[in-house]
């Protein structure tokens, strides 16, 4: 395993003004390999958005530590507009550029490598808000790479995207990950963990799972996976998987999405 | 009961003509779900508006039963109550202060007791799975999760006899959107009737009755979902995807599996997989399915405005330069001379007179108040009023003083709407940091100034957002962007708050990308550069100017 580039060491948020007993986060200890995917789940209020902005050091811990690299942490939010500064596209990748004092002659080939990178094929001075959801988003994602973020916080990045969008979104972010990039994924959709190395869950603002995404999925012995004990419902492909094995047909591995069901069942 | 809507079509509001919707036609049935799908853009939200009468159709007709939707100009109040409309986005819907008054705020229009309001907002909590004490809390502290559950159950709790839910299961987690699931079903076995917008199929197929396809704002196909899962051409066509089920399907059968018709189950599948599972069988290799081809958005390529090439800087100078000398003038004949200019600058920008007048027209009403109350005279004699006059004078003292000010404000807005406002703060940044010694002050300055333009536009967006919770939760009847005076006092706060919680997001954003502090190191993406189209503006301009200084 590669060198861990996000360390958290008893990171504890508490609000002022909380409506619940315990914190936000409760002392969560935490490392992410470079080069990893990690995707994060849990119920609504558990504590997911708090822990990704802790990450991107937007918000301060109440107690404990947070080790990042400085300035290479960005954050996607779930609304794409909510973190559009520029009107142009040109101007909204450039933003962070200007922010981190990047040489101005540099600007322009970056700003169109990123948008390359993430595909968006538009002209520079195309308005911001004639864009689709889908593609902020991808502009979003543009303007953290022209600042060469080494860590990706998406939560809930997806949330608001058509089935299609969404899928272009996270193949995108896949690509970014075979070049080297750290992946955090925090979603409600468990088909979306498809390319998770590993699975957190958090309960209540505690670490209530952490481990491979097989080991998340997986049921042993007949008895229910840690996805169902979470109360979330396994992904389409994992119960196919499931009812082949009772059937008798085994799979090289354990499908989350269908394309990797496909995969799986034409390999066995 | 049935909500009939014939040949809907609405245009965009702004200049350009095109259609967000045409040619719609379809029914809604009471006691079934309705599915409205479609790519982003493709105009599910503005069909929603239109069904639950929070935009007028430019043209069409909708009924519900035998009452029409629309009486003329004006929503039909009755009908009005009989609808219940969560948003898209759950933070656009909720301001007031706690959860409790979220309640409140959608009862009202119902009139009841206060204990029946209290307990049909302890019901609705029950019955999106929040705990009792969130009550007491404040909206703007609530999770994503949390925030779309409050607002579905404000909706919930007025028990309307139609529901219109955009994007209900985004943000929720497996309780929370089966939990909606299951109040949908029981909904509908007691008679209500709902129409959905979603992108998730998975979770919304399997329990409605009728889906409509929408594709570039027209009806591209209607279908039961036992239809669409035999046939799901349809869904592939208006590029939105497939269920999991019927995805798995396609890419299985496209891989050489022959399988059953239909929708299958998770154990169907398998069956049908392991019943032709022979390892010799398997087709050889896998045909990698292509990716689509993208539609690139290419930008209607115009003759660059002279705003757009000049350069901030001579912007500010020359709107500083003329304001100065309108707010100087002192007889009519200067004052009518700015206005020309004015004019003029309009016409060579290739602006639009009308996008102007929206911004000014409060304005413009406030000046004609208050010209006609200074004008007014009251004759009292003896205690007792005994006439009422008009002096010319004073009217026409208070009408010069606003005309200067209203020209110098329509200048004013002549910056941000030819100018980006990152554009302006670099310019006003630059123009100042040639004073010695006053470097972050001039970056303070010119961000405040930036940001203060960009929340110009923010403003309009949020008194439509107000406007719109108005007449949905409300129950008011105004016109769509405006706010009637009565709900002004219960609106402000919100709005204050909502700016606060909107520069809070702004904040965070900018964080997130990098800004700590005023005054950190930072380079700038475009170099601004004066050109001799600058020089020959700034002369122009000033010449024009002039006659404001010297006509006195
Ligand atoms: N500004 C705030 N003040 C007080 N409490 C807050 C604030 N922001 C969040 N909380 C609370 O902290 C807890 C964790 O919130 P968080 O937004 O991290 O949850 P989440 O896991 O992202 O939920 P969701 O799935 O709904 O997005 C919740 O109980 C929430 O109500
Ligand atoms: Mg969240």
């Amino acid at each position: 395993m590669n060198e861990p580039i996000v360390v958290l060491k008893n990171a504890t948020v508490v609000f002022a003004q909380a409506h619940s007993a315990g914190g936000a986060l409760n002392g969560i200890d935490l490392a992410v390999a470079s080069g990893e995917w990690l995707g994060i789940v849990g119920k609504n209020g558990s504590g997911k958005s708090t822990l990704a902005q802790v990450i991107a050091s937007v918000c301060p811990l109440s107690k404990g530590v947070v080790s990042v690299p400085e300035g290479r942490v960005q954050l996607l939010f779930q609304n794409p507009e909510a973190q559009i500064v520029g009107e142009t596209v040109y101007e909204e990748v450039c933003f962070g550029m200007e922010v981190q004092a990047v040489d101005p002659v540099q600007m322009p080939e970056r700003a169109q490598a990123s948008l390359a990178q993430v595909g968006l094929d538009v002209p520079l001075d195309h308005p911001v808000n004639h864009l689709s959801g889908g593609q902020k988003q991808l502009l979003n994602l543009a303007g953290c790479l022209a600042v060469k973020a080494q860590v990706l916080v998406f939560d809930e990045a997806t949330s608001m995207l058509d089935p299609a969008s969404r899928e272009r979104v996270l193949e995108i972010a896949h690509d970014l990950r075979q070049s080297g990039h750290t992946i955090i994924w925090v979603t409600q959709y468990m088909e979306e963990l498809a390319h998770a190395d590993r699975v957190l869950a958090l309960d209540a603002g505690c670490v209530a799972f952490v481990g491979e995404r097989e080991a998340f999925f997986r049921q042993v012995d007949e008895r229910i996976s840690v996805c169902e004990q979470m109360g979330f419902t396994q992904p389409y492909a994992v119960q196919v998987a499931q009812h082949l094995q009772a059937l008798g047909m085994n799979l090289a591995f354990l499908p989350v999405s269908t394309k990797q069901l496909v995969e799986a069942v034409t390999g066995a | 009961m049935t909500i009939r809507a014939t040949d809907l079509r609405v245009k965009k509001t702004d200049t350009t003509s095109t259609d967000i919707l045409r040619g719609i036609s379809c029914a809604m049935e009471q006691g079934t779900i309705t599915l409205v799908v479609g790519k982003t853009g493709a105009g599910k939200t503005t069909l929603l508006d239109a069904l639950s009468g929070l935009i007028k159709p430019t043209s069409g007709w909708i009924e519900y039963a035998d009452q029409p939707l629309w009486r003329g100009k004006r929503l039909n109040h009755c009908v009005a109550l009989t609808i219940g409309c969560v948003f898209q986005f759950p933070e656009h819907f909720l301001f007031a202060r706690t959860v409790r008054g979220e309640f409140a705020y959608s009862l009202r229009p119902l009139r009841l007791p206060r204990q029946e309001v209290e307990a049909r907002a302890a019901d609705a909590m029950v019955r999106v799975h929040l705990a009792h004490a969130l009550l007491a809390a404040s909206p703007l502290t609530l999770s994503g999760g949390q925030k779309r559950r409050v607002a579905i159950a404000s909706t919930l709790a007025t028990m309307p006899m139609w529901l219109f839910l955009d994007e209900p299961t985004a943000g929720l987690d497996a309780e929370g959107s089966n939990a909606l699931l299951t109040y949908l079903r029981e909904w509908r076995t007691r008679g209500g009737g709902a129409i959905v917008a979603t992108h998730d199929l998975d979770a919304l197929l399997p329990i409605c009755d009728h889906v409509l396809i929408l594709r570039d704002g027209t009806l591209l196909a209607q279908a039961t979902p036992a239809e669409l899962c035999r046939n799901p051409a349809p869904l592939l066509q208006a590029d939105i995807g497939l269920p999991s089920a019927l995805q798995a399907k396609a890419e299985l059968m496209a891989n050489g599996w022959s399988l059953p018709e239909g929708c299958l189950s998770a154990a169907a599948l398998a069956a049908a997989l392991a019943a032709q599972h022979s390892p010799r069988a398997m087709p050889a290799h896998t045909p990698r399915a292509e990716r689509p081809e993208r539609p690139s958005t290419a930008s209607q390529h115009q003759r660059p405005r002279v705003a757009d090439t000049l350069d901030p800087r001579t912007k500010w100078l020359l709107a500083t330069f003329i304001s100065v000398g309108i707010l100087l003038t002192p007889t009519w004949g200067g004052i009518l001379y700015g206005a020309a200019v004015i004019v003029l600058l309009i016409a060579l920008l290739r602006l639009s007179i009308k996008e102007l007048i929206r911004w000014l027209r409060p304005m413009m009403y406030f000046i004609v108040i208050s010209v006609a109350l200074s004008g007014l005279v009251l004759h009292i004699y003896g205690g007792r009023l005994t006439g009422i006059g008009f002096a010319v004078a004073p009217a026409v003292g208070t009408l010069k003083q606003w005309s200067r000010l209203l020209a110098v404000m329509a200048l004013g807005l002549l910056l941000p709407l030819t100018t980006s406002h990152q554009q302006l703060k670099q310019g006003l940044q630059a123009a100042l940091s040639h004073v010695p010694g006053t470097k972050r002050t001039a970056e303070a300055f010119a961000l405040a100034t930036a940001l203060t333009l960009r929340f110009i536009p923010v403003l309009a967006q949020e008194v439509e957002r107000f406007s719109k919770v108005a007449r949905a939760r409300g129950k008011s009847r105004v016109k769509p962007g405006r706010l009637r005076a009565r709900d002004l006092p219960t609106v402000m706060v919100p709005l204050l708050i909502a700016m606060f919680q909107l520069a809070d997001h702004m904040t965070i954003a900018m964080e997130a990308r990098g800004y700590r502090k005023i005054g950190q190191r930072h380079t700038a993406a475009v170099r601004l550069k004066l050109t001799r189209r600058d020089a020959i503006a700034i002369f122009i301009g000033l010449v024009a100017a002039l006659p404001l200084y010297i006509l006195r």
